[in-house]
């Protein structure tokens, strides 16, 4: 149960941290479309959202500090929607915003599935909270990441240069 | 612990995998290239980043009066849309080349910009806000050459 909830927190953060330092150029676009942070702080906001999903990816790993680290993984979802709220409101065109890399069926919904998100770490926090850190090793947890991360990498590319071919340039 | 040596297996696989879709995917986006750069529009040499645009897309609008002033960086606009309206835009966006995309056999279905640059192929997605960007630079700049121009005016 505790493993099966690390893995999936882990994969998450690990596919939206490499997406988002494979093109730091457009991650920074990205917080700018954002529209809450000024300009001259971009840059800087970008490499904090980075750093911690980078440590985020390790503490799920791990599996230490379990309380503090879903109580803090709340805390940034809760803000998530905060701003997408707040960027609903203020235009009302694309709707759909790229928090975790490309991956397209996670990110259509993005209220929703952040709420289901708080909803898990919430059955964490009350049902796994006094265990030892891992019933499997974090090696296990670890690889399991890297594996899902591989394949939704690996999916989406797939689906790229199948759509080629009939001349869609998508 | 045997799992742990089979999930071993299973990455490198995968990034096998992984390795060829991507050596595919920069195959197809030179290909693209090349084949933008074969258009009588366009020479061969061009350097200029390419706009993928598509009249169903919902930034249309903004994009439209963003292309129409900015004039810093100069693209390439390969627009998908009926023939009257991309001759319309070809009159309108007099700072980019405008290619329509059915002369190349192509439907475009989503907004990006691709940059072609010595080190490799970058793409951009959020292209309102990196146009706007790109216009907040060159207003400021043409304020400053007309307002620099206006003060030597005066001294002499």
């Amino acid at each position: 149960m505790a493993t099966a909830i690390d893995t999936i927190f882990a994969t998450i953060f690990l596919i939206s941290f490499i997406g988002k330092i494979r093109n730091m150029k457009e991650s920074t676009l990205m917080v700018q479309s954002y529209g809450v942070v000024p300009t001259n702080l971009l840059r800087a906001s970008t490499i904090a959202l980075v750093t911690t999903e980078f440590l985020l990816v390790i503490l799920f790993v791990s599996g230490v500090f379990r309380w503090a680290r879903d109580v803090m993984t709340i805390l940034l979802m809760l803000f998530f929607i905060l701003i997408i709220v707040i960027k609903r409101r203020n235009q009302k065109g694309s709707k759909a915003c790229s928090c975790i890399g490309d991956v397209e069926f996670i990110n259509k919904y993005p209220i929703t599935r952040n709420i289901i998100f708080i909803g898990i770490l919430l059955t964490d926090i009350f049902v796994s909270s006094h265990h030892q850190p891992h019933e499997y090793s974090s090696w296990t947890v670890l690889m399991l990441s890297i594996i899902f991360t591989l394949l939704s990498e690996v999916f989406t590319r797939y689906k790229f240069v199948k759509g080629y071919k009939d001349h869609v340039v998508s | 612990m045997w799992y742990l040596s089979v999930m071993l297996i299973a990455i490198s696989i995968l990034s096998i995998l992984f390795i060829m879709l991507v050596m595919r995917e920069r195959r197809i986006f030179r290909s693209i290239i090349s084949k933008i750069r074969d258009h009588p529009d366009v020479t061969t040499s061009d350097q200029r980043s390419i706009l993928f645009l598509s009249y169903k897309s919902e930034v249309l609008q903004e994009l439209d009066s963003l292309l129409e002033a900015t004039n810093t960086e100069k693209f390439i606009v390969i627009l998908s849309a009926p023939e009257w309206l991309v001759s319309q835009k070809r009159r309108k966006w007099v700072h980019h080349t405008v290619v329509y995309a059915k002369e190349l056999g192509w439907e475009i279905e989503k907004v990006s910009i691709i940059q072609v640059k010595q080190k490799g192929i970058t793409r951009i997605r959020h292209v309102v806000e990196y146009l706007e960007n790109n216009h907040r630079e060159g207003r400021g700049m043409n304020d400053g050459k007309h307002y620099a121009s206006g003060h030597t005016r005066t001294l002499s």
